[in-house]
């Protein structure tokens, strides 16, 4: 049960979900990956790839256009 | 000072917006409408997240087809609607010729659309919403089209075929049964392809 | 509140429907941006209304019904940039947003670029060309659209390659 973080602030479509895909294959079940991100686009990319994927996703606007998304393996 | 709080702002965008297109309607113009449409277009293109440069990478890359399938849907809904338009006052839209400068045209914009992150419309979307990243991509665009646009006499000079307009290929009905056909076809490949 | 993208796409349909009837042309983006161009150009003393693209542009704009590239574009673009202004203001996601690494603003500008150059050679850009054109029942926008899937793939390579390892 450990907390990874990713910061993708700054970085624009396909980079947020790629790098969200590759450090999420990384995690060990039960572990969380909280990324932060200003990409409007990349929060709806990571949901959407979340929902199909059936994982637990949690996703809180922190600032004007600053998204806290939360994943649970 | 009063802090102006996001609605406000808006409001006013809104309301300046409307105000310019009253001028230009005032001066017999036509441009009060079109200045309307970009406002909507601007703020649906924000609100829904539509990317054109996405609705590729997303296909090709992660092999979701969604915004691609959404894509479908415009080409579809501007379809029907230009059908009638066109009907209705014999209009052309966007019809020129094609040929090796339309490949090559799309291989270099599809490319430099993944590189900048953004279509053209995207980047104008984008400039609206903050983007210091899209400042480059526009005054890219800028030099790149007038560039583009001082070789023009060269690639018209290209070998091409002259331009091709459906409906006087095959009928109105024809073209747009045609072009509804595929784009459904496209639609439901993709649905499957995705789910595979 | 997000919009769907299909939503989104019926909503975009119906503007750019609008468009072509008011304006009697669609949505287009990247010929305003050459008339930008060439208007600062001018002012360097060039002339580039003389090359045959403007000339071209011109006869169609003179022709009955005709069509003003240089303040349609640029009036829509303006509505463009501040419609989605409003959209984030109003949404509370307006933010200045600075790219991560300075390689960006080089992959942007080589976008750019490319984007630029490649909608003159075709004839618009992924809305003026890829859904203008092939709504307006023309052969060009469908080449236009299928050739962007290697060309898009080609730009993620390249920028996986140059930009981003």
């Amino acid at each position: 049960m450990a907390e990874f973080y990713l910061d993708l602030v700054g970085y624009v479509c396909p980079v947020p979900l790629m790098e969200t895909k590759k450090k999420f294959q990384e995690l060990a079940a039960g572990d969380v990956l909280v990324i932060e991100t200003e990409h409007p686009r990349a929060v709806r990319n990571i949901m959407d790839w979340a929902w199909n994927e059936g994982t637990d996703v949690d996703v809180d606007e922190t600032a004007n256009g600053r998204w806290k998304i939360v994943l649970k393996k | 000072m009063k802090k102006i709080s996001g609605t406000e702002l808006g409001l006013f965008t809104a309301v300046f917006c409307l105000a310019g297109a009253a001028v230009l309607t005032g001066r017999g113009l036509t441009g009060g409408g079109v200045l309307l449409c970009g406002l909507g277009l601007g703020y649906i293109l924000q609100r829904s997240r539509f990317c054109m440069a996405s609705a590729y990478t997303d296909l090709l890359v992660f092999k979701d087809g969604s915004l691609f399938r959404a894509l479908l849907i415009f080409i579809l809904v501007c379809s029907v609607g230009f059908f009638f338009v066109g009907l209705k006052t014999g209009r052309e839209g966007f019809v020129v010729a094609l040929g090796w400068r339309t490949v090559l045209g799309g291989l270099l914009f599809g490319c430099g659309m993944v590189l900048a992150g953004g279509c053209a419309a995207g980047t104008i979307m984008r400039l609206g919403e903050g983007y210091i990243l899209f400042i480059p991509v526009l005054i890219g665009m800028i030099i790149g089209s007038v560039l583009g646009a001082y070789h023009y006499s060269f690639w018209s000079g290209v070998q091409h075929l002259d331009p091709v307009f459906l409906p006087r290929l095959m009928g109105w009905g024809a073209a747009l049964f045609l072009q509804v056909f595929i784009l459904i076809l496209l639609w439901v490949i993709i649905k499957k392809w995705e789910k595979q | 509140m997000d919009i769907p993208y299909w939503g989104g796409a019926i909503l975009l349909g119906m503007l750019n429907i609008g468009l072509f009837y008011w304006s009697g042309k669609p949505w287009g983006i990247t010929t305003a941006l050459a008339y930008w161009g060439a208007e600062g150009l001018k002012f360097f003393g060039f002339e580039p209304e003389t090359w045959l693209f403007f000339r071209d542009n011109r006869l169609l704009s003179q022709s009955p019904g005709g069509y003003d590239p240089l303040f349609y574009g640029t009036l829509l673009n303006i509505g463009v940039f501040l419609g989605a202004f409003m959209g984030s203001v109003v949404h509370k996601e307006f933010r200045i947003r600075w790219p991560r690494r300075k390689k960006q603003y080089l992959a942007a500008l080589l976008g750019g670029l490319l984007m630029g150059y490649g909608a003159r050679l075709a004839g618009g850009c992924s809305v003026g060309a890829l859904v203008g054109g092939t709504a307006s029942f023309s052969l060009h926008g469908w080449l236009f659209g299928l050739v962007l899937i290697p060309g898009a793939w080609l730009g993620f390579k390249l920028s996986q390659k140059l930009f981003y390892s």
